[in-house]
């Protein structure tokens, strides 16, 4: 597998490996920090703390599961020390957040709620069981085995993230 | 993005919420940070170069203790033409006059007395022992109409580290006379064989030493297949003018352990028999296994090839190993890469041999050498092959992927060995490679 090799030549000090590997999921590590903070400047700055992470220890990887799912396990820990930092994890904040970020879109936000504006106002493990299966093609287990919750957590967040979204977002 | 989950049954369009792309400009800049926490560039060791160097060290570790043990252990033995000696031991068992085994007149008078002593003193067979005070140097020789090879038992190895119980004749039972199996009873490597148990002969004192010698020349990388050479062969036995030499007694099947399962690819069995062992292959449901962790590296550390050798004294065999697996990355030098874990008592040291094939197949040795004991767990077990206690599972996935792994615990190293769309046989020759040796 080419990511395999990618991965042994990193290990081994390989500049132009790392470069490919981190080209090949920079964009989606980026996606998934943009469509759970909508910073962009913050995003970039999250992705390469995953990437400084995955090379720090990247002589531990064992390859035994899938090296996105490790990836992404690390961009949500991450992504929760940055909630911590923050203390943006507070539905009450993120309620007021959704409010001000609208002002200038107050009627659409009366009359249609835009999909990421949808998303924001999840509670912060929803939207990004959400992000993760349906923007990063995540399995259940997978997105489980990331977030440290079981899957039948995963599955309710899920489900109750998608009737919210359906019915905020209005047509 | 348009992913294929993105049919929530909800009618929700998750492309609308698109993401802004980043700049390649600004992911070379990521690079070149990132890339500060790059680890120092190493190079992997490569087993198939450095095969030769290993095995020029491990001839010169054998020439040294060939010349060495038997002064220690039975100065008496000077002869150095052992392979005559087995030869025409077996083949002259009555001819009580061969001068030449040892350089000595051996009467009759001395034959007969020594078979008398032999009779009064009963020695388990397949069991070794020292020169013992009676013998005397310069030849004291007994016939035997059958000897009682020094079987497996005298070398293989012990299998004390698993801490096993006794279960398909595995640890703690000697092995029988008529049988090879999982004995554990064993002459330490390099170590003369303990007094007053085994071969009462000064025949078969050579035959111990010689298998002693054998034993620590095996303790060199090309030792394993011993052990399963020696488990595979049912009958040691030697009768006058048996064509088999007391070679026989030095654990070295020819052709190795052997799959007795038929195996067909692409399918799993849960139970295979081989002819050294049995795998019992825990089932593990997709989903449970936990995903790579981090563990706690505390450096790392290059290596040369001689301390690598040194510390862990092994050289894995690649014989049994698909031949599409290639050795990734190839080394350009005499390095090893060697992770160091962990402090103190409970410092270890693992190396890593990735092996890649086509269409996603790996094959993984983690190699791990602890200060303290091993962490396996007894209670882990649910294979034996050698005599050595196994653990090995499966995984399939709902893709597809077939997973093996196995852990074990032999000669002082922890190997944990997996595999990644590798038919079961593929994964259990790789396994049966870690008791062989190049």
């Amino acid at each position: 597998m080419l990511e395999q090799r990618l991965i042994q030549k990193v290990k081994q000090g390989d500049r132009e490996a790392l470069n490919d590997l981190i080209k090949e999921y920079y964009q989606g590590v980026f996606a998934y920090f943009f469509r759970n903070t909508r910073d962009y400047h913050k995003s970039n700055d999250l992705t390469q703390d995953v990437f400084i992470k995955v090379v720090s220890g990247i002589d531990s990887y064992e390859n035994r599961g899938k090296f996105k799912a490790w990836l992404f396990t690390v961009a949500c820990n991450v992504l929760r020390n940055q909630w911590r930092h923050e203390n943006l994890h507070k539905q009450c904040e993120y309620n007021e957040a959704v409010g001000g970020a609208s002002d200038d879109h107050s009627t659409a936000v009366a009359d249609k709620l835009r999909l990421e504006d949808a998303l924001e106002q999840l509670p912060p493990e929803q939207r990004e069981a959400v992000i993760l299966k349906y923007y990063h093609d995540l399995r259940i287990r997978d997105i489980a085995l990331i977030t440290g919750a079981a899957e039948a957590t995963v599955k309710s967040r899920l489900n109750y993230a998608l009737k919210k979204l359906n019915k905020s977002v209005k047509e | 993005m348009m992913k294929k989950n993105s049919d929530s049954g909800f009618g929700i369009n998750f492309e609308d919420f698109t993401v802004p792309i980043v700049s390649e400009a600004e992911i070379s800049a990521a690079c070149d940070k990132i890339a500060e926490s790059l680890p120092v560039i190493k190079t992997g060791f490569n087993i198939n170069l450095h095969r030769y160097g290993l095995i020029a060290i491990c001839a010169m570790l054998m020439v040294a203790v060939i010349t060495i043990v038997p002064e220690l252990i039975a100065p008496e033995f000077k002869d150095t033409d052992l392979d005559s000696h087995k030869t025409e031991i077996l083949e002259s068992a009555e001819d009580k006059t061969e001068n030449n085994l040892y350089n000595s007149s051996v009467t009759e008078s001395d034959m007969d007395k020594g078979i008398q002593a032999e009779d009064t003193t009963a020695q388990p067979a397949g069991a070794a022992r020292a020169p013992s005070p009676s013998d005397t140097g310069g030849g004291r020789w007994t016939a035997k109409d059958t000897i009682k090879e020094s079987k497996s038992s005298d070398r293989t190895i012990k299998n004390t580290e698993n801490k096993s119980e006794p279960s398909h004749g595995s640890s703690g039972s000697e092995a029988s006379a008529t049988g090879g199996g999982y004995s554990s009873k064993s002459v330490p490597m390099g170590e003369a064989p303990p007094p007053d148990e085994g071969i009462e002969t000064i025949m078969d004192k050579k035959a111990s030493s010689d298998v002693v010698m054998n034993g620590v020349s095996d303790a060199s990388p090309k030792a394993p297949e011993a052990a399963g050479g020696a488990a595979a062969s049912d009958d040691m036995s030697v009768t006058p003018g048996d064509s088999r030499s007391l070679a026989m007694s030095a654990p070295v099947a020819p052709e190795g352990a052997r799959i007795e399962t038929e195996l067909t690819a692409g399918e799993h069995e849960g139970m295979v028999l081989l002819s050294t062992g049995f795998l019992n292959f825990k089932e593990i449901p997709e989903g449970e296994k936990a995903p790579a962790t981090i563990q706690n590296v505390a450096r790392v550390e290059t290596w040369t090839v001689e301390k690598f050798t040194a510390e862990f004294g092994i050289n894995p065999s690649s014989n049994r190993l698909p031949e599409d697996m290639v050795l990734t990355p190839a080394s350009i030098d005499q390095n090893v890469s060697v992770r160091i874990m962990g402090y103190g008592k409970s410092e270890a040291y693992k190396v890593v041999f990735q092996y890649l094939g086509k269409n996603s197949r790996s094959l993984t040795f983690d190699i791990i050498k602890r200060k303290g004991e091993s962490d396996i767990s007894a209670e882990e077990f649910n294979s034996n092959i050698n005599g050595y206690n196994i653990y090995a599972e499966y995984i399939k996935e709902s893709d597809g992927c077939q997973r093996y792994s196995a852990r074990l615990y032999y000669q002082g190293v922890e190997y944990n060995i997996y595999s990644v769309n590798l038919t079961q046989e593929e994964f259990i020759n790789a396994l049966l490679s870690v008791f062989e040796s190049e």
